[in-house]
């Protein structure tokens, strides 16, 4: 497992938890924003040291050795993003039709002086007649500003990310 | 059903090679079960006892290293009852125990043992029902391939000259002459035949249309229009190596992306030390060479392609379903960091979640659905077919745009099909 299980406290840089509730507000506020295609107030979210993270084959892939599904800083959001709104991106056009649901959420701790939030996504992408359906464990790592929380890190567990995968193009 | 010589002409194939059932078929047995097919790289199983599932064909496999030390390719199937002995898609074991009666077979396939053995008389050998190996099984600098004909050539003559000297750059790339294939594997998946990977992987004329939304985001950031290298006017060639093989030289494209060329976007140093790496151990001009070229794009005829950082294998499951396996391949002796950058560029465009592949594996989809489409059954091969010219290296060269690469292919499965009477698989194994 990773080291993300169970309350890890740094008590030099430890913030104050936020309640859930809070924390929830934040994640459904994401994902309507990208089931709402609105990617630029979803990149707005983001930090400067952003990462997202989808590992590949295992969990604990180490990613300086192993290859990841998505390993994108804050230029490979914005790449991302570019192509989503481009228009010319052959496997988003149509674009996706993105239903996410984040449950099972839990405050899990604060390390670096970020909080850590686990969940459960459940997404379901429609496209040209056929749904897909994902799942798996979420880690998101949320930095508290002034106006509120901002996104530094999020990895997605995919259940099946040692398995063929189709079009994975759209924001997870 | 018309001829192969019918279907396949010089510089068109009729929309059916891509579509008929039965055509498939056909290839499970003519071309994949007759020909040299690459299964996988030495090093993904060092250990004894390490293992990958793989398939030829649809044929499934086990790439399994034994006790000795050898490289086996066995036949995933219980000689009793038919069984796929093995489950795991990878990992390490002592033996392959079948699930459903208990027989217990060694790394190297014998047969170890039959639970309540009282109930067969003396006739029965054991010493002839261990794992079926494939016939052959050939190294080269560390890439295996299998074939399941015990006759035919080898598979260096297969190969040829050309695939060994692009295989000789391609490992020569790696300080210590070896590469590391252990950085996992992207696997995908698509609703489309598998000859469209293959060509595709060979094909100089799409990036411009197919990867625009990549090429606008590289121009964005840095100004530099990536257009230019896969235009007709851009120096950079394509060869007909034979047997279907054929390779791609150019290098402008792959270091214009965000792709596998280790140079690009990396810090002074770990550039610095990987090219005396390379100096070191092959002089100055082999080194030169091998820095300038950056990346091997070669293809081998049928299942196999080795582009940017990564080889890819293609495994055909239907008709109208193909899966393929990219592996990345890290260069052993580099610095750490210059790998890390190599899969990170590798991610950046491959992969279902790339800013290219996925483009490339929709246009797979919309093939396979325009195909059906009647009234012109033909797909059109002729770009440059009168224009061939004569490389250096001796082989039939082609600009960039051209479509020899796919003539290739093309030429290469006629011939395959063609093939005597092909052996009904009970033959083959009495």
């Amino acid at each position: 497992m990773s080291e993300v299980d169970g309350p890890i406290m740094d008590a030099a840089m430890a913030p104050a938890l936020p309640a859930r509730a809070e924390v929830e507000d934040f994640l459904f506020h994401e994902a309507a924003l990208i089931d709402a295609r609105d990617y630029d107030a979803w990149l707005a979210l983001w930090e400067q040291d952003a990462l997202y993270w989808v590992p590949c084959n295992d969990d604990d892939a180490d990613p300086e050795i192993h290859i990841a599904l998505i390993y994108d800083r804050y230029e490979g959001l914005c790449d991302r993003i570019a192509r989503l709104q481009g228009g010319f991106a052959l496997a988003q056009q149509p674009l996706s039709r993105c239903s996410h649901a984040i449950t099972n959420v839990r405050v899990g701790g604060a390390r670096g002086g970020l909080i850590e939030v686990q969940s459960i996504l459940s997404l379901a992408a429609y496209r040209l007649g056929k749904v897909d359906l994902l799942a798996g464990r979420m880690v998101h790592r949320l930095r508290r500003k002034p106006d509120g929380l901002r996104l530094v890190e999020k990895r997605v567990y995919l259940i099946n990310n040692d398995g063929p995968i189709g079009n994975l193009s759209f924001i997870l | 059903m018309k001829s192969f010589g019918d279907l396949v002409q010089e510089d068109r194939v009729h929309g059916s090679v891509y579509l008929d059932p039965a055509i498939f078929e056909r290839e499970m047995e003519a071309i994949f079960a007759a020909t040299w097919v690459y299964v996988g790289h030495e090093g993904e199983i060092p250990r004894p006892g390490d293992f990958r599932l793989r398939a030829i064909g649809r044929q499934p496999v086990i790439f399994v290293r034994d006790h000795e030390g050898a490289v086996r390719v066995l036949m995933n199937r219980c000689t009793h009852r038919g069984n796929a002995v093995c489950v795991a898609e990878r990992g390490n074991a002592d033996g392959f125990t079948c699930a459903y009666h208990g027989w217990r077979f060694r790394l190297n396939g014998d047969l170890a043992a039959v639970p309540y053995g009282d109930r067969y008389d003396e006739a029965f050998d054991r010493s002839t029902l261990g794992l079926r190996p494939a016939a052959r099984v050939e190294n080269y600098r560390g890439l295996v391939f299998a074939s399941l004909r015990s006759e035919g050539s080898s598979l260096r003559e297969h190969l040829g000259a050309g695939v060994l000297a692009e295989l000789d750059d391609l490992t020569d790339m790696s300080p210590d002459g070896d590469l590391d294939v252990r950085a996992g594997v992207h696997k995908t998946v698509y609703d489309g035949n598998w000859k469209l990977q293959l060509e595709n992987s060979m094909d100089g004329y799409h990036p411009n249309f197919v990867h625009r939304s990549h090429f606008d985001n590289i121009r964005a950031r840095t100004g530099n229009d990536p257009r230019v290298h896969a235009t007709s006017r851009t120096q950079a060639h394509l060869y007909d190596l034979g047997n279907g093989h054929a390779s791609w030289h150019n290098t402008g494209l792959m270091r214009s992306g965000s792709q596998s060329n280790p140079a690009i976007a990396m810090g002074e140093g770990p550039v610095r030390e990987y090219a005396d790496a390379l100096m070191a151990r092959h002089g100055e001009e082999r080194g030169r060479h091998l820095l300038a070229k950056g990346s091997v794009h070669l293809m081998i005829f049928p299942n196999v392609i080795f582009i940017g950082s990564h080889i890819r294998m293609i495994q055909p499951i239907s008709v109208d379903r193909t899966e393929v396996y990219l592996l990345p391949v890290l260069l052993k002796g580099a610095p750490r960091a210059l790998n890390t950058r190599r899969l990170r560029a590798h991610e950046a465009f491959y992969g279902p979640a790339g800013a290219g592949a996925p483009d490339d594996v929709e246009i797979f989809r919309r093939v396979q659905h325009g195909l059906r489409a009647g009234g012109d059954p033909w797909v059109l091969l002729s770009r440059g077919a009168t224009m061939e010219q004569q490389g250096g290296n001796g082989y039939a060269m082609g600009q960039i745009t051209d479509e020899i690469a796919q003539r290739a292919i093309w030429r290469q499965w006629r011939t395959m099909m063609e093939a005597e009477a092909i052996m009904p698989r009970l033959e083959a194994v009495s």
